[in-house]
């Protein structure tokens, strides 16, 4: 550590992410997109790049991509076509990759998201969809390649350099994920390689003695990120890369605007790495895709994608907080996946109280979501049992050591547990009944009571409630024995 | 009855139907006249005879089966060697794929066998089609069938040699800027690029994916009519076919051309009649400030265009008297921007080629040359595999395409294309056809223009701005020069205007006769 203070400095992040497309084939091909028996099983001529082949759009990831681009808030291009990304590697079949340059399905989007300590916004440059390459894979004697990969199709997001934390850039890709799933277009699962993200990391640092550009802000060198694996890499490579900029700084002090870098983020030493100096940027020679045909009908598909569209995330987060009253740890906790928040909605209206719902799901989580999955029981289910309970029909306790349990395990109807365990609330002359008895089996502790010691009635209540197994309400029972006891509440 | 190669092919389909012959006679006929003439000609580099017999038993299999053929029952068609056959080798003329064997077969391919043609083996060509003359081919140059000492055109040399010899009597060839149209007319063959997307190029091997064109030859133009509706057709593994049912244009051969507007293109706006060559200027207002002058390469090429010979002249004379005397009505039409379309057409396709050929880099299949790592093996590779002219293609390509260029460059290229475009359209406003000569000149000698790319260039002068514009245009056989050697002329219509095509060389053909077969190719076969 040196002993200058640091500088005033702001962080500047922008993310490339890219998200494998829910596809069944290829983005160009037939070839299936997953699945596969061991290296190169999913390969034709196309996705190979054998002399004469032709790639044809696949419409599903067409459809797939107008859809993310909506929910992205982009604008949708009336023409949008393909180009090829010439360079030269081994794993790369047709010496280019099939793009987007010039014009992407969508642009200027808007991202609101809820982040370390309030809610952000980050702007969308553009969307586009891309076809991946293939892999090599090097070992000491030789490369293997694999070219299953080869032809998949990528979504490609990039986001304007908005975020100023590495808990914004965690939160934002995890907002991201989760609106991926949420429309269905991904499942972005990033240890699968289905999401993968690049980091562009900069800092502005104040410098009031920069005359030569006049500006109180200079910028670090941009770097670029590669090789996360998880979202908690991500945050933590964008913290590594502003403690070496920031110390690169304090030790040169006089760093400005350079070539932008490649660093490769390694899991093991947890830092960056550089992998290469970008001096000028390379030279793709785009040339538009002649054996695609231009797209004209984004605009319509996206008419089609927006009526289709349920409420996004963010939105419905809101609305849990604002219109039915939830806490925000709990309307974050059921808008992680629409399906999960779609069955809540479900189960709260069958239960007409959405909070208790809400409170039932969240702390019976690992339940409800096996539920959803195995169909064990459904929202209605849930929904009903919740009610009867918040109407004092059935015993809360026992819904939820008893009833719900084995709904879960078993899926039986929770009416049915119900009246097989005998299990709805006592009745108030068995609850009377039950008083009596208990007070009449501890005279001494009714004489303790009497003597000034009421507390000691917290043992009747705690013998009639167990003699009931629980059927009885609490604060009732409580009133009954004192009552009986001592002659008052 | 005429010997079998004599026979069109239509009647060879007839006469497999008709049980007159087999199609393995037919195959056997043209097998041994391939073995008899090919060692001069050179048209073929690769034909199975125990292959290519098989397909023929199997035609015949079918009809004794009691199945229905199709229209080429027992056809010979061959395939220039850029077409995938299953199995077979598919060299594109160049060392990089010699070893390299098809998985697969073009759609084009499938079409023919669903047809019961026979494939025919593979035809010799330019370097992944990139030359005029089919002397950039890694196997050696495929001569002229009327003149040795000529070359057959190109790139698709060997399939025009080939039909005009009658060692096949279809072939497929591709049309880039002039492949098939080009060879048609020096050999003396009707060859046609239809509408660009009409014909699936899946399977064809790619030069310039943006102009590349199935095409196709024959003698006769009812021939070609049925080749095509064969070919034809929508494909949904080609995104940029035309899902467009082809009308059978058997039926416009002999419908003649009463009412036809044909407007004859004003040779002024390609070169002028002479005998002297290389000193053409163009004189046209188009070039000024259009896409000429770009480049210094762009502007050489305009210095060395071709005068029209006038032989050629007198042959497009003769043709507009053909037409007028058979009902057509004839006026002089001219094409703006057409001076330019042979420097924007070389841009494109230098664009293109250098983009589709990137991936020959040795990895996954072909040619390759050892290296210490493997990109010093795919620049091996490529240097090795690749003959000069798919270089130049390449560095002019990369070129084209690189930043700071670009613009300059492609861009305007596609601007000029673009402008053409607009020009046809309004050309078709007034006229339905428009007539030219196929190429300035008929065949040059072997050898004349390999050193002088230029000079190559400009054989393609005239075939150049329909391949821009992607519109159907013919080359039709119309007698032949002094030497002996046979000219070309071109008939363009609209995009789905093939029909009048069709009309277009029905009439030439009942005017100037069916090309017959040239003299040392028609001794009869022993046996």
């Amino acid at each position: 550590m040196t002993d200058t203070p640091d500088p005033e400095y702001r962080i500047v992040v922008g993310l490339e992410v890219h998200a494998q497309l829910r596809t069944r084939t290829k983005c160009f091909c037939a070839c299936a997109a997953s699945g596969g028996d061991g290296p190169n099983s999913r390969t034709c001529p196309v996705c190979l790049g054998l002399p004469g082949a032709l790639p044809v759009l696949s419409r599903a990831a067409l459809d797939l991509s107008v859809r993310a681009a909506v929910a992205l808030g982009c604008r949708i291009a009336q023409h949008t076509w393909w180009d090829r990304k010439h360079y030269g590697y081994a794993d790369l079949p047709k010496g280019y990759q099939i793009t987007q340059h010039a014009s992407p399905i969508g642009t200027d989007g808007l991202l609101r998201f809820e982040g370390g300590d309030g809610p952000r916004e980050v702007r969308i440059q553009r969307v586009h969809l891309e076809e991946d390459t293939g892999r090599s894979i090097h070992d000491e004697e030789r490369t293997r390649l694999a070219f299953d990969r080869a032809g998949i199709a990528l979504l490609e997001i990039v986001t304007e350099p908005d975020l100023r934390t590495s808990a914004d850039v965690r939160a934002c890709l995890l907002a991201i994920r989760r609106l991926l799933r949420w429309i269905g277009v991904s499942d972005a699962e990033m240890e699968h390689g289905q999401m993968r993200c690049e980091p562009n990391v900069n800092l502005h640092i104040r410098c009031s003695a920069d005359a030569g550009t006049g500006s109180a802000w200079t910028p670090t060198p941009i770097a670029e990120i590669k090789n996360l694996n998880s979202i908690t890499a991500a945050a933590r490579a964008v913290d590594y890369e502003v403690a070496r900029q920031l110390a690169e700084w304090n030790a040169t002090g006089t760093i400005g605007p350079g070539p932008r870098t490649t660093r490769g983020w390694s899991e093991s030493a947890q830092r960056t790495e550089l992998q290469r100096v970008k001096e000028e940027a390379a030279d793709y020679r785009f040339l538009p895709e002649p054996d695609l045909p231009v797209v004209t009908c984004a605009p319509e598909l996206a008419e089609a994608a927006r009526a289709a569209q349920s409420e996004l995330p963010d939105a419905r987060r809101r609305r849990y907080i604002d219109d039915l009253g939830l806490p925000a740890e709990v309307a974050d906790e059921l808008t992680q996946t629409l399906a999960l928040s779609d069955w809540f909605e479900r189960a709260a209206g069958a239960a007409d109280a959405p909070r208790p719902v809400a409170a039932w799901i969240v702390g019976n989580l690992a339940l409800v979501e096996a539920a959803i999955v195995h169909r064990r029981f459904s929202a209605k289910d849930l929904g009903k049992l919740v009610r009867a309970v918040e109407r004092g029909r059935v015993p809360r306790a026992a819904a939820r050591r008893i009833i719900l349990p084995e709904m879960a395990r078993r899926g039986t109807k929770w009416r049915e547990i119900v009246a097989r365990e005998g299990l709805e609330m006592a009745d108030d002359a068995e609850v009377a009944a039950a008083v009596r008895a208990t007070v009449d089996a501890h005279p001494d502790l009714v004489e303790t009571a009497r003597a000034g010691r009421p507390q000691v009635l917290e043992v009747l209540v705690g013998d009639v409630m167990r003699a009931t197994r629980g059927r009885a309400d609490a604060a009732m029972v409580r009133t009954l024995v004192r009552g009986l006891v001592l002659g008052r509440p | 009855m005429k010997p079998l190669h004599q026979l069109g092919a239509r009647r060879i389909a007839v006469g497999v139907r008709a049980r007159e012959f087999s199609a393995r006679d037919v195959t056997l006929a043209f097998l041994a006249r391939v073995r008899q003439f090919d060692g001069t000609l050179r048209a073929f580099v690769d034909l199975d005879d125990e292959r290519t017999l098989a397909a023929a038993d199997q035609v015949d299999q079918r009809l004794a089966e009691g199945r229905q053929l199709g229209p080429l029952a027992g056809v010979p068609v061959a395939l220039k060697d850029n077409f995938c056959q299953r199995g077979l080798p598919t060299t594109c003329g160049s060392r990089m794929l010699a070893a390299w064997h098809a998985p697969y077969d073009a759609d084009v391919v499938e079409r023919l066998v669903a047809a019961d043609a026979v494939p025919f083996g593979k035809t010799n060509m330019d370097e992944f089609g990139m030359g005029s003359s089919t002397e950039w081919s890694a196997f050696g140059p495929t001569t002229n069938p009327w003149d040795a000492t000529r070359v057959p055109g190109g790139s698709s040399g060997g399939s025009a040699a080939a039909v005009a010899a009658g060692l096949v009597p279809l072939a497929l060839g591709s049309d880039t800027g002039g492949s098939v149209r080009q060879p048609a007319a020096f050999c003396g063959v009707f060859g046609i690029a239809p509408s660009y997307g009409r014909v699936s190029r899946r399977g064809l091997v790619a030069f310039a994916s943006s102009l590349d064109r199935v095409g196709a030859f024959a003698r006769q133009a009812d021939d070609l009519a049925a080749l095509l509706r064969v070919l034809s057709g929508g494909d949904a593994r080609d995104a940029t076919s035309v899902h467009d049912a082809p009308p059978d244009w058997r039926d416009d051969v002999p419908a003649g051309v009463r009412e036809v507007r044909i407007g004859v293109l004003s040779i002024a706006d390609v070169g002028t009649v002479g005998s002297s060559t290389g000193s053409s200027s163009t004189g046209s207002s188009s070039t000024s400030g259009s896409s000429t002058g770009v480049v210094p390469a762009a502007a050489t090429v305009t210095e060395k265009r071709d005068c029209v010979e006038t032989a050629v002249a007198d042959a497009l004379a003769a043709s507009r008297a053909a037409l007028t005397q058979a009902g057509a009505t004839l006026r002089d039409a001219v094409l703006p921007g057409a001076a330019d379309a042979l420097a924007a057409y070389h841009l494109i396709a230098a664009a293109e080629a250098a983009s589709n050929l990137a991936r020959y880099d040795g990895v996954r299949y072909g040619t390759r040359v050892a290296g210490v790592n493997a990109e010093t093996s795919a620049r091996n590779t490529r240097g090795e595999g690749f003959g000069p002219e798919v270089q130049r293609r390449i560095v002019l390509g990369t070129m084209a395409l690189s930043a700071g260029r670009r613009d300059a460059l492609h861009g305007r290229a596609e601007a000029t294309r673009q402008r053409l475009r607009t020009a046809f359209a309004e050309l078709f406003e007034n006229v339905d056809v428009l007539l030219s000569p196929t190429t300035p000149t008929t065949a040059f000698a072997l050898g004349t223009r390999t050193s002088d790319p230029l000079r190559m260039y400009a054989a393609d002068v005239l075939t150049t701005p329909a391949s821009l514009a992607g519109l159907p245009a013919i080359s039709i056989p119309a007698g032949h020069d002094e030497a002996g050697l046979p000219i070309g002329i071109q008939a363009v219509a609209a995009v789905g205007r093939e029909d009048l095509l069709f009309r277009v060389a029905g009439a030439l053909e009942r005017a100037f006769g069916t090309p017959a077969i040239p003299t040392p190719f028609i001794e009869a076969v022993a046996s």
